[in-house]
């Protein structure tokens, strides 16, 4: 009988021995994968901000005096923060309403072949990134998920993690478009 | 159609009418002697006896088989003459320039390169539709794949899937493999690529969606790019509006997409009567279902392509 015992205690263990095993690579593995979704929000941001500045390059040909188009964005900078990535993808979004508005004082600029493929390529770009944002924040819901329901959360509480922030969409696409007539 | 075409048109139904019937005598005839043979089995022990004894009761089955056989060779000619001038002709009048091979499908080969359909031991493929619509080239065959077991007489059949396959130009440049099986397909693989690699199960940020698809892919982010909410959207009303599991896989800049329909499209009718009409509406009726993917999942929106 003692040793009947023994063996369902043994057991017990075992099981949670493999349990916590199993949920604590089950986190670190959406720890990567949420990594592997950032750094593709990175790859997005980046193709982004080379396409602006190639638009740039087209505006500046023919809006010489146009002194709005002088948009000082930064460069990209990889290993920047959630939050640095989101005021680069507002800053991004800025930059090309701008050049929106340049671009219909100068309907030749519109007619350019290099500006109309540019503008093509922004959609494609968009997609992108909009692909990479929703990778991202589905990857983090799941983590978040399992990090506050039980008993997922107690090894989590062990291993000191915390919730991971959502990558955010931008202030001025919540807000009311404004129609104008 | 002028009046010369109209006229020779005509003569061609009359002649296919008439081999209709003679294929629907030939295979009511063919049961008979099965069902006198039968009847025999019933009658007086002596008389059953006495046919038994004599082996005569064998004949009945012997004759019938042969006339089904022969019955069954009528009807792939009027099939055939069928699909060449009726099915033709509605498939023109459908697409404006569209080639239609009714012995010919999509080979094998290609079918199972995407991976997502399991083998099974015999494969048939018929009725290849090719041709561009709106703009985009598509691909459709009737396609059956099967697992057949036993001798001449097949005692184990197995349908994996029966149905319309079809391929398309996909709108979008992409580079990993991506599979969408609605659940409860019968016959799909579980996941696997090219390389025989497993792929990665996916839950995308739409429930609904997730409960009526199961999704595996090579790359998420890619798997994002082309499932956007309003490709997943459409996606769901094509499972509301069509008949048959579906299943998408987007490879090598194509969609694949497996409609299990349960049926054979553009096949002659044997004991109904060639009502052109209704034949007509039903051809544009098979055909609509390649239009039907174009129109709803936006195969023509050239945004990303140009």
């Amino acid at each position: 009988m003692p040793y009947v015992v023994l063996a369902l205690v043994l057991l017990l263990f075992a099981v949670a021995a493999v349990w916590i095993i199993s949920t604590r690579n089950t986190f670190a593995k959406l720890i990567v994968k949420i990594k592997e979704a950032e750094s593709g929000i990175d790859v997005a941001l980046t193709k982004r901000f080379d396409v602006l500045t190639k638009l740039l390059d087209v505006t500046k040909g023919y809006a010489e005096h146009e002194k709005e188009i002088l948009v000082k964005t930064a460069e990209f900078r990889s290993g920047s923060t959630l939050k640095e990535k989101e005021q680069f993808n507002s800053q991004l979004s800025d930059a090309f309403r701008q050049i929106s508005v340049v671009a219909e004082n100068y309907p030749q600029l519109t007619a350019d072949r290099s500006f109309k493929e540019l503008q093509m390529s922004i959609s494609d770009v968009e997609e992108h990134l909009q692909a990479a944002r929703r990778a991202y924040n589905g990857n983090v819901s799941v983590f978040n998920q399992k990090l506050i329901t039980f008993p997922s959360n107690v090894i989590a509480d062990s291993m000191g993690l915390e919730p991971i922030e959502f990558f955010q969409a931008q202030e001025a696409k919540r807000q009311d478009v404004e129609m104008k007539f | 159609m002028d009046n010369n075409h109209l006229l020779r048109f005509m003569a061609v139904l009359e002649d296919l009418e008439r081999q209709r019937k003679n294929v629907a005598f030939l295979f009511v005839f063919s049961a008979i002697p099965f069902l006198l043979s039968v009847i025999f089995l019933f009658a007086d022990r002596e008389t059953y006896r006495y046919y038994f004894a004599s082996r005569i009761i064998f004949l009945p089955y012997l004759l019938s088989f042969g006339l089904a056989v022969f019955a069954g060779n009528k009807r792939k000619v009027y099939a055939k003459q069928f699909k060449r001038y009726v099915v033709e002709y509605g498939i023109n009048q459908y697409f404006d320039n569209a080639v239609y091979s009714p012995d010919d499908g999509i080979d094998e080969s290609t079918v199972f390169s995407t991976k997502m359909i399991i083998k099974g031991n015999h494969f048939e493929s018929e009725d290849l539709i090719s041709g561009l619509y709106k703009g985009v080239p598509f691909t459709q065959s009737d396609v059956r794949i099967q697992y057949r077991q036993g001798g001449f007489k097949y005692s184990k059949s197995i349908d994996y899937f029966t149905g319309r396959w079809m391929i398309f130009r996909f709108n979008k440049n992409f580079v990993c493999n991506l599979q969408v099986v609605e659940r409860g397909f019968i016959g799909s693989r579980k996941g696997i690529d090219t390389t025989g690699d497993r792929l990665h199960k996916l839950e995308l940020d739409d429930e609904v969606f997730n409960r009526a698809f199961k999704t595996n892919c090579e790359n998420q982010q890619e798997a994002f790019y082309i499932l956007t909410p309003q490709m997943m959207e459409r996606m769901l009303e094509l499972r509301e509006k069509t008949k048959g599991k579906l299943m998408f896989c987007f490879l090598n800049n194509s969609l694949y997409i497996a409609c299990n329909t349960g049926k054979n499209s553009f096949e002659p009718p044997i004991f109904s009567k060639i009502d052109l009409q209704r034949i007509m509406n039903e051809t544009f009726n098979d055909l609509s279902l390649i239009t039907s993917f174009v129109d709803s999942l936006n195969l023509d929106n050239r945004l990303f392509k140009e």
